[in-house]
Parts: structure tokens; sequence; C-alpha cells
């Protein structure tokens, strides 16, 4: 009998040990959430290396919270924790420990820190934090964005932008989308630092818009993380819409001039000036762009064959697994389940919307400027989202003229526009950063 | 929804708004003025260079290479049997820049082969094969 009430005790507690009573109905949305993003990123392939690390974060925290908690310390009576830290004790030898005359020796001999309240002594005993609490210290620290900076550097050819700098235009218009849902998202009830964090995601660059909300609203992480992936996903269907409304036939049909070759030495050069440039003019934007050319200047230099193929591979990989996961793991149904998220969503659809916008909008500029020598469509590869948005800009080109390459043109603006939105993120962060 | 006055929002807003367009356009700005400036600074030393070195070369003649050429380093091949190779390799470039300045091809060098003996005998005995000869 007592063997089956034995049995019957444990199940009871592994059933108040199981999601089937902590969770809440926000969790198993999110649960639902992560399957649709599993199916967008399996099956639809949109952004999988990032999008499939994210979903099972947010997977794996609503089903098990205390995956992402904090380490915390455990306040337990003296007499508890003298039971348990003693072999083979008797009541008797603890009662003789805590006498007035052995207490402070006990106490002395505890390495935690002790606590005494109403006359009565607790030790501070200290647990431990979930697995996703220490790999998100990465994120929290600002440390995984400049390093994934670091690999996409590696991955990068800045030379259309060095054979055409006025390219830098384009990467510059196209985030004024940023400032632009900057102003929608103070105007709407949004801090000052939301909206700084919200209005980022135009510049449709991840790591940018991940480190400037940890920075500035981290508890908005998770919406605004899986916001910019997404539409960074979703550029395809987001851009060619707005980059036919605003351009005729005539200017998508464009061919452009032969881009100059670059010589090595120039492309050696690049990183090393806009790295002093953009920290001594923009200190806060240092870690992010400094990052970025350094891994462009092991490309480029090709005497560090070794750490230049850790850097864009391994390095790379390791850390999007952690940022994806980590990022994914902020999700949780209580955060992410607000009007709060809704709103994220739109406004950073408008912010990628009003980039692509502005980004051609400024390519019609340089085309009147330059009559007709460049095509409007090139503009909208200003908004980082490498190369994707440049691949883009290619295939709407070619739907008009089906013998005209824009790839490496509008490479130039979308590599202009990883700087920009780097630049872009320095300004905020000098302006509302504490 | 909750709305905070509307003064207050768009003066904070705007100066955020008008700082930060202008910081990234001046910063960009300053790179592509500095990019163009280095560009033909490079420019300019390697015309020099390559200057010197032809007037160099004009004043003594080249040696004639007595060393053997290393096997992995990319070798110069004289082909006079195949001129023709020549003329597709110059109208591929003619084709490729457009027409209009003059432009002179200095070398043709093929780049070292990762086959090995046995592999390049194959692929030449099967180019052959395939041209007739």
């Amino acid at each position: 009998m007592e063997l089956l009430q034995g049995f019957i005790d444990a199940l009871v507690g592994l059933f108040y040990d199981s999601g089937l009573v902590s969770l809440t109905w926000q969790n198993y949305v999110m649960v639902a959430i992560a399957c649709v993003l599993f199916y967008l990123a399996i099956k639809k392939q949109f952004e999988p290396l990032l999008l499939l690390p994210i979903a099972f974060g947010m997977l794996l925290v609503n089903l098990y919270p205390p995956i992402m908690a904090a380490p915390s310390t455990n306040m337990m009576p003296l007499g508890e924790y003298l039971a348990e830290h003693i072999a083979d004790f008797d009541n008797a030898s603890i009662e003789s420990l805590m006498s007035d005359a052995n207490l402070q020796g006990t106490l002395d001999s505890i390495s935690y820190a002790k606590t005494c309240i109403d006359g009565e002594w607790f030790v501070n005993v200290p647990t431990n934090g979930g697995l996703l609490y220490y790999l998100y210290q990465g994120v929290k620290l600002g440390i995984y964005p400049p390093l994934i900076f670091l690999g996409i550097g590696c991955m990068t050819d800045f030379g259309p932008l060095i054979s055409n700098p006025k390219s830098f235009f384009l990467g510059a218009a196209a985030q004024i989308g940023i400032f632009v849902t900057f102003i929608v998202a103070a105007l709407i009830g949004f801090t000052s630092e939301e909206a700084g964090s919200i209005g980022i995601i135009g510049g449709a660059d991840g790591p940018t818009a991940i480190y400037v909300t940890t920075k500035l609203a981290p508890h908005l992480l998770g919406p605004i993380a899986v916001a910019a992936y997404s539409y960074m996903a979703l550029v395809p269907l987001i851009q060619p819409p707005i980059m036919k409304l605003l351009t005729t036939k005539k200017e998508r049909s464009v061919v452009m001039q032969q881009l100059r070759p670059v010589s090595k030495l120039e492309k050696i050069l690049f990183p090393i000036i806009v790295t002093i440039v953009c920290s001594i003019l923009l200190p806060s934007a240092a870690p992010l762009v400094g990052m970025l050319m350094l891994g462009n200047l092991f490309k480029e230099s090709g005497v560090v064959d070794r750490i230049f193929k850790t850097a864009q591979n391994e390095l790379m990989n390791i850390i999007t697994i952690f940022l994806g996961v980590t990022v994914g793991a902020t999700a949780t149904g209580q955060v992410f389940l607000r009007w709060d998220t809704l709103k994220i969503i739109g406004l950073g659809l408008a912010a990628f919307c009003l980039g692509t916008a502005f980004g051609t909008l400024f390519g019609k500029l340089m085309y009147i400027f330059t009559k007709g020598k460049v095509n409007p469509l090139i503009g909208s590869a200003g908004v980082s989202a490498v190369p994707m948005a440049a691949r883009v800009a290619n295939k709407v080109g070619q739907q008009e003229n089906p013998s005209n390459f824009l790839l490496m043109h509008a490479m130039g603006p979308n590599v202009a526009g990883v700087i920009g939105s780097a630049v872009a993120a320095g300004v905020l962060l000098s302006i509302l950063g504490k | 929804m909750s709305f905070i006055p509307l003064s207050a929002a768009t003066d904070e807003s705007l100066v955020i708004l008008v700082t930060g367009f202008a910081v990234v356009f001046a910063v960009l700005l300053l790179l592509i003025g500095i990019i163009m400036a280095y560009a033909a600074i490079v420019s300019g030393v390697q015309n020099i260079i390559n200057n010197k070195k032809k007037k160099s070369e004009k004043a003594s003649p080249a040696p004639v290479a007595t060393t053997e050429t290393p096997v992995s380093a990319p070798a110069v091949v004289s082909y006079d049997a195949d001129l023709q190779t020549i003329a597709v390799i110059a109208a591929a470039v003619e084709a490729f820049y457009g027409e209009g300045a003059s432009r002179r091809i200095k070398s043709i060098s093929r780049t070292a082969s990762s086959r090995s003996e046995w592999a390049a005998a194959g692929l030449n005995q099967n180019i052959s094969a395939r041209r007739g000869f």
C-alpha cells in the first residue's frame, strides 16, 4: 500500500512540475507562432539561418521558462541549511551549532551571505540561471552583433562602392526611413529610446537592430528582432511593388556603365580609412563599423587566410546559433503578446517601406542629375539586407530588360547601406543612450 | 493607445530626425570625398610607378631568363601557332569594354593548373580529338 501511495505521490509531483500546470495560454500561442516561423524558415526558406534558431528559442522558452531564468539567491533557514550540509546530523548537533555559544563560529564557517530577520538566521544560497540566460549575456552585453559584423565584413566586397563612391548617397537616403519612423513611433506613445529601437528596423540590418535595442530598449528585443528578420526575409515581396510604383519603365530600363576595376591597395585602404573616420566622428558606431571593417581587412589583406576563414565560417556560424536562439528566447508569451508588439511590427514594416522608397527616390534624383546614367532601382538596395536587396534590384531591372545586369551596381548602395545603418545606429545611441 | 503631448514629442523627435539625417549624410559624404581622393592618389602613384618601369625597360632590355620557371607559378606561355585563340580573347576584351578608347593587350598568361600531368595530358588529347587534329 505504501508503494502505491508513493507511486501516486510521485505522479502528482510530476504533474505539478509539468508544463500542463505552469504554462499559460500565452505560452501556447507563442508555441503556435514558433511553428509558423518553422514553416516559413524550412518550407519557404525565409532567412532560415536565423529564423530557425529564433523560432526554436521561442519554442523552448515558452515550454520551459526557467531556461531563461536569471540566477538568484534562495534564503534558506540556517537550521535547514545545516541539515542539508552536515553529514550524519542529528537535531542535537544542529541545536548545538545554533546555540549562542557556537552561533558566531557556525556563521563564519558558511561562505554564503547570511541574513538575520527577527532574530532568525537565513543563508542566501545562490541558484544557477537557465542555460539560455548565460548565452543571452552575449546579446545583452552587445557582444554578438559586432561579431556577426566581423563575419559579414569577411564576406563583403566593397569594390563596387569604392568604384562608385556616390553609392554612399543611396545608402544614406535609405536610412531616412529610420528617422521618419522614429517620429511616428514617438507620436503614438513610445518613449524616445523605444522609438529609436523601432525605427532602426528600417535599416534592414538584424545585428544593428539587436545592438541598438539591447542598449536602448532591451524589453522590446523579442518583437524587434522577429520583426527585423521577418522583413529582411520578405525583401523580395515588399520591395518590388514600391520600386515599380516610384519609377517609370524608361528609368527601370537604364543600362549602367561598367564599373572601373578597383586596385588591391584601394581595397586594403578602405576599411582602415572608414574605421578611422567613423570612430572619430561617431564613437558609438565604432563597435559595429570597426568589426565590419576588421573582417573586411582580413579578407582584402590576403595575409591572414586562417583567421579570415574562421571569422566568416566557424565563428559566424557559432554566433549565429547563439544569437538566434537567445533572441528567440526573449519572446515569451507575456512579453510578446501585447498590443505594443503589433504596433512594433506595423511600424517596422513602415520603416522598411520608407527606407526602400527614399532610396529609390534618391536614385531617381541621381537619374535626373546624371542625365539618365543611373538606374533608380539600385537606390532600393540602400536598405542593407545584403545581398538580397541587390538581387531584388537586379531582378526588377531584368524584368524590363533581360540583358541588363544591375547586380554589381546595386551592391554599391547595398554595402553602403550596411555602413549607413551602423552610422544611423551610432547617431541614435549618441543622442538617446544614457 | 496612449498619445503623448504633440509638441513635446515633435520637438525632440524633429531634433533627432534632423540631426540623424544630417550626421548620416555628412559622414557618408565625407567618406565619398576621402574615397575619391585616395582613389586619385593611388591611381596617380601607380601611374608614376608604371611610367618608371616603362622607362627602365626601355633603358635596359630585359635580361633573357635562364632559370627554370617554378612549376607552381603562373607561367607566360607563347603559342605562336594559336593566334586564333589570341584573336578571340582580344575580341572578347573589346566586346566587354565596348568600342571607343584604344587599348593594347600586353600579355596573356595561363594561371597555374591544379591538374595532374596525367589529367592534363588526357584533357589535351580530348581537345585535340574534338578539333580533328
